[in-house]
């Protein structure tokens, strides 16, 4: 009986190791399979990770190129400007480097801006300037008219 | 708007002229060889090929068929438009200066000069009728103690004809009576242009006294004066606005001896009523010998003596422009 | 000839002559006659009947008398027919009866050209009235050729309008007197003068084939030149307000065509000429030579009186071994003391110019540095220029030079200022160079202000100074005609303008505008002028055709006293919105003005338009 009760549990223990061995097995095999995805993915990531770089990469290049080509646009338009009178004033005035964050379009119409107004300013400038000559010769005349009426009269 | 460039002729422009419509334009010049041409785009449509000589003037009919044109070859010669033709040919014995069809087209008139001891006279022949026949009428103005004929055109309902005369002269002739009616002299040079108004009631004259003149063409009475300090070679009368296109510069054989610069080769924009200048067009490397409007107003052609024609379509800020008043 | 009658003027002339009106083409008027009494009247008719019968039968003669029963030395005669007369005249017009009498014979006609004005125009109105237009405008006159027209035009602030225009006004050009009161005419019997409100004749001088004229700085003596060779009367100088003759003078060899033969101190106190060994002065009070004699200076090159003080400057030439000299004088009662004086040596040519003020003098001094070739003909090279700068205003006159190394073009000083402007350069390749020539404690340093690298070949400044146009007339190998303002406070370039084949360039006197004009001797065509702001704003353009002179009708100096100019300026607030308000008004109105004009002609040519299309359609009817 006693055997009976051992070959028992022995049977037990067995289809218990047994079982263990099929769960470990199974875990096993479980965690492989998890592994292996899991080693997919991060293949997958990796690879992911590596076509995102590459891009970053070749769009930061590019945006270095365009920055380059921007720069280089901009010394030619901010040379272009350092021929004018107004457009060296220009310069002065917003600072060089500060100038190489707009582009050309924009610098350009700046400089007509600045043309347009300078030019307004000069014709208002003549303008005062005449009225103060002119001006003076005719307050001169009306004060001179009574003496000149006088010199006639004797 | 740029302007539109005929490399018309090899030598300089006479005369150039819209067709009723301004879908044509016509040009003839110093080298023998009248053309037609789109005003639209410019395309060269064709030539009339027959001529032995500087082709002064020449005119279209009002349908647009048929061509006239006068030459120093002294021949007038009428032409199919279409095709280029030539349909009959006006035989004189000194070169020709004027022709003009009458408006209804039947009529044409032509003048010659007064050269090799011959007189000059003006024709007014019937196009309908054979060549053989002869003209309808003939005129001896040298005869009635007149200058040479310069240009001509007709005036209202073919009732009558007006001549510039190359001392200044402006003559008109009754067609019926084939004689001269009234006779002013309101120029103290040659008269190089006579136009018309587009419904036949103003005229304005064009004259090397560097003036051009507004008349009334039925009293020839005159109106304004336009003054230039240039020789002005041709005028045109908006049909549009009330303005007028003057065109001329001094002489070709002065042209060389000022620089390109100095040289004022520009049509001048005068208004039609106060007599003021508000605009110059520049663009020819010689004078401009002649000047015409498009029938719509919108855009006009100057001929130089570069030989080059210009087309010129207005812009808004001109079709928009008026002098303040 | 100075015992010629002096008043040998037209009104009486005319009041007196014979009546028959119907036959002035008849009369002749023989001038320059014997001035005798009555007891040799009897003897004086018959040798002129004598040099008159032959031409024809003289149906009348007449010689008027002064108070006493003198002749007044001229005569009229009247023959049968016009040509009879016109014979007359052509054969004895400059007949020379004795040493001391020869004919100046007229046409009775032609003589009433001269004087066609009514003799109550010797009452002449306010010949000041122009000086007193509102807003001080300044007028202009303009001559053109064929048809010879003379234009005087008012530089109003809404742009130029003719106030009176004259075919034949002057036979030849038109001078203006330098205080603007006049205006000169030229006529082969002489000159007359134009002025007041509606430019009447006011005065007339009868001098035949006169061809210049030259006038005092204050306007009271007129200098009439006729240089017809042997002419005992060449010059006849005049008192202008009178008409009298004063004084006059036979050609000499040192007259060369031109009007200034005599130069005048500025108070009209003395005029006097260059002659074979020195100064010849004349006062104005005797018309005789101031010590009765000459101030000799041998070797005298020229002279030039001061515009402000009776000071002269003159230099002498070099001779022999004896060195050049420049010299500032003054005139002290009769005589003629030296002020301050350089030695020069290796001189060709000085020239001497005084500023406007008298407050310098600057003379050019041109040099050589090695002289060959013969005595009469010599040969210079090595060129060098200088200029010799007198500060009249300060103690004992200080001298400076200032050396130049290139060719002087031209050069012109400040008129109110202190300022010199230097063209040097040639052919168009010029450099203009401003120079401050110092003031009190800064005597002796020259400061050069800017050198400017522009292609002009005149400078050209503002009557106040301050402004100045720097210009190219036109030269033999160009065209000229470039204009530039500057405004030498800041010594900026104000605008550059064009005015192709420019011969002139002249201020108006008040200094606010400046006219550049194209005349017949300098181009076949194009001839204009233009006038422009001080600025360089053109505000007008006339074509005239065959132009031959534009020029401003002069101002006299102004009455205000310093004091009362600085009491104007400090008054700034009080005018300036005063003008500012009249130019309001005066802009308004001329536009309405204009506009009303503008639709009147709108209107009658609106009308014209409609009678003709009306026309138009009832003849279409037919």
């Amino acid at each position: 009986n006693q055997r009976k009760e051992i070959l028992k549990r022995r049977e037990l223990i067995e289809r218990y190791k047994e079982d263990k061995e099929i769960e470990s097995k199974n875990k096993l095999r479980q965690l492989e399979t998890t592994s292996r995805h899991q080693e997919e993915v991060r293949v997958k990531e990796e690879e992911e990770r590596r076509k995102a770089d590459q891009a970053r990469r070749k769009a930061e290049a590019a945006l270095e190129r365009e920055k380059e080509e921007h720069r280089l646009n901009m010394k030619i338009a901010i040379d272009k400007l350092r021929e004018s009178d107004i457009g060296r004033r220009i310069i002065e005035l917003i600072g060089e480097e500060e100038l190489y964050k707009y582009d050309p379009e924009s610098l350009n119409s700046l400089h007509i801006d600045a043309v347009i107004k300078h030019s307004r300013e000069q014709k208002e400038k003549l303008k005062v300037q005449f009225k103060k000559v002119d001006f003076f010769a005719r307050a001169l005349h009306d004060a001179e008219v009574p003496l000149v009426k006088k010199y006639n009269d004797d | 708007m740029k302007p539109i460039l005929l490399q018309a002729h090899e030598r300089s422009l006479t005369k150039i002229r819209y067709n009723r419509e301004g879908d044509l334009l016509f040009s003839s010049g110093k080298d023998k060889i009248p053309s037609v041409w789109y005003s639209i785009n410019g395309e060269r449509l064709g030539s009339y090929n027959g001529h032995n000589g500087t082709v002064w003037t020449l005119d279209v009919n009002w349908d647009s068929t048929s061509l006239v044109t006068a030459s120093a070859d002294s021949t007038v010669r009428l032409w199919d438009v279409q095709t280029g033709r030539e349909r009959n040919v006006y035989q004189l014995d000194t070169p020709c200066r004027v022709c003009a069809f009458s408006y209804d087209g039947n009529r044409i008139l032509y003048t010659n000069d007064d050269v090799m001891g011959k007189p000059c006279e003006m024709y007014l022949t019937d196009i309908r009728a054979s060549p053989n026949e002869g003209p309808s009428a003939r005129i001896n103005i040298s005869q009635k103690g007149l200058r040479k004929a310069t240009s001509g055109l007709w005036g209202t309902l073919d009732e009558f004809i007006v001549t510039g005369h190359d001392n200044g002269e402006l003559v008109q002739w009754d067609i019926k009576a084939m004689d001269e009616v009234r006779k002013e002299k309101p120029h103290s040079a040659q008269i190089m242009d006579l136009q018309a108004n587009k419904d036949l009631t103003f005229l304005i004259s064009s004259s090397k006294d560097c003036t051009a003149k507004l008349f009334d063409i039925e009293t020839l009475e005159h109106v304004k004066t336009y003054t230039t300090e240039r020789p002005v070679n041709s005028a045109a009368i908006s049909p549009l606005k009330d303005h007028v296109i003057l065109g001329g510069g001094q002489e070709a054989i002065e042209v060389t001896q000022t620089s390109v610069q100095t040289g004022k080769f520009e049509a001048r924009f005068f208004h039609l009523i106060f007599e003021e200048e508000f605009a110059r067009v520049k663009g020819h490397f010689g004078p401009i010998n002649t000047i015409a409007i498009h029938p719509d107003g919108k855009s006009y052609a100057s001929g130089g003596e570069d030989g080059l024609v210009r087309i010129h379509y207005f812009d808004n800020d001109y079709l928009d422009y008026d002098i303040a008043y | 000839g100075s015992d010629f009658p002096d008043d040998v003027l037209c009104p009486e002339l005319m009041a007196e002559r014979p009546q028959e009106h119907e036959s002035l083409n008849n009369i002749i008027v023989v001038d320059n006659l014997p001035k005798v009494d009555s007891v040799k009247l009897e003897k004086l008719k018959q040798v002129i009947s004598k040099v008159y019968s032959k031409f024809g039968i003289c149906r009348n003669e007449y010689y008027p008398l002064d108070k006493d029963g003198n002749t007044k030395g001229y005569g009229f005669f009247e023959f049968q027919n016009e040509q009879m007369a016109i014979e007359a005249v052509k054969q004895t017009d400059g007949y020379r009866l004795d040493k001391n009498h020869t004919f100046s014979v007229n046409l009775m006609s032609d003589f009433e050209r001269l004087t066609q004005v009514p003799p109550e125009s010797a009452d002449t109105g306010n010949l000041l009235s122009w000086l007193s237009e509102p807003d001080a405008v300044d007028q202009f006159a303009v001559q053109s050729d064929e048809p010879k027209k003379t234009t005087i035009f008012s530089n109003a602030l809404s742009g130029p309008t003719i106030l009176d225009e004259r075919n034949k006004w002057t036979e030849n050009n038109f001078v203006w007197s330098p205080k603007g009161t006049y205006l000169a005419s030229f006529h082969e019997q002489g000159i007359a003068f134009w002025g007041g409100k509606e430019f009447r004749q006011v005065q007339r001088f009868a001098h035949r084939g006169v061809n210049y004229i030259d006038f005092s700085p204050c306007e009271r003596y007129l200098v009439t030149i006729s240089p017809r060779p042997n002419n005992p009367e060449a010059f006849i100088v005049w008192d202008v307000i009178t008409g009298t003759k004063k004084r006059s003078f036979p050609l000499d060899q040192h007259f060369s065509q031109g009007p200034s033969y005599f130069k005048w101190s500025f108070q009209d106190q003395y005029f006097a000429k260059q002659g074979p060994d020195g100064i010849y002065m004349y006062d104005t009070e005797s018309f005789q030579l101031v010590d009765k004699k000459p101030f000799k200076i041998p070797s005298l090159a020229d002279f030039q009186w001061s515009p402000t003080d009776n000071r002269l400057a003159y230099w002498t030439a070099e001779d022999g071994n004896v060195p050049a000299r420049l010299v500032l004088a003054e005139v002290n009662g009769t005589r003629l003391d030296e002020i301050r004086s350089k030695t020069l040596f290796n001189v060709i040519d000085c020239r001497l110019c005084w500023q406007k003020r008298g407050d310098y003098l600057v003379v050019k001094v041109d040099r050589y540095t090695k002289k060959s070739g013969e005595k009469n003909n010599p040969k210079y090279s090595g060129l060098i220029y200088n200029f010799e700068i007198f500060h009249m205003r300060e103690k004992n006159v200080p001298l400076d030079t200032l050396e130049v190394k290139e060719i002087v073009q031209s050069f012109a000083i400040e008129p109110a200022g202190h300022k010199l402007v230097v063209i040097t350069g040639e052919n168009l390749r010029t450099n203009v160079t401003f120079y401050k020539m110092g003031q009190g404690q800064k005597s002796g340093k020259i400061e050069t202000l800017k050198v400017m690298p522009l292609a002009v070949t005149t400078a050209i400044w503002a009557p106040n100074g301050q402004y100045v146009v720097l210009a190219a007339m036109k030269t033999g190998s160009s065209s000229g005609g470039q204009l530039i303002f500057v405004d030498t406070a800041d010594m900026s370039v104000m605008t550059k303008q064009e005015h192709p084949d420019l011969s002139d360039v002249e201020w108006c006197p008040t200094g606010r505008y400046v006219a550049s004009s194209v005349n017949l001797w300098n181009a076949k065509r194009d001839h204009s002028f233009k006038i422009w702001t001080f600025q360089g704003n053109m505000i007008f353009e006339k074509t005239v055709d065959r132009l031959v002179a534009f020029h401003w009708r002069p101002r006299p100096p102004s009455l205000l006293t310093e004091d009362m100019v600085k009491d104007v300026r400090k008054n700034r607030n009080v005018w300036t919105p005063r003008l500012d308000q009249r130019d309001r008004i005066l802009r308004t109105g001329e536009s309405a003005k204009q506009q009303e004009q503008r639709r009147k002609q709108l209107d009658e040519f609106q009308k014209l338009k409609e009678k003709n299309t009306k026309r138009l359609a009832i003849q279409k009817q037919q």
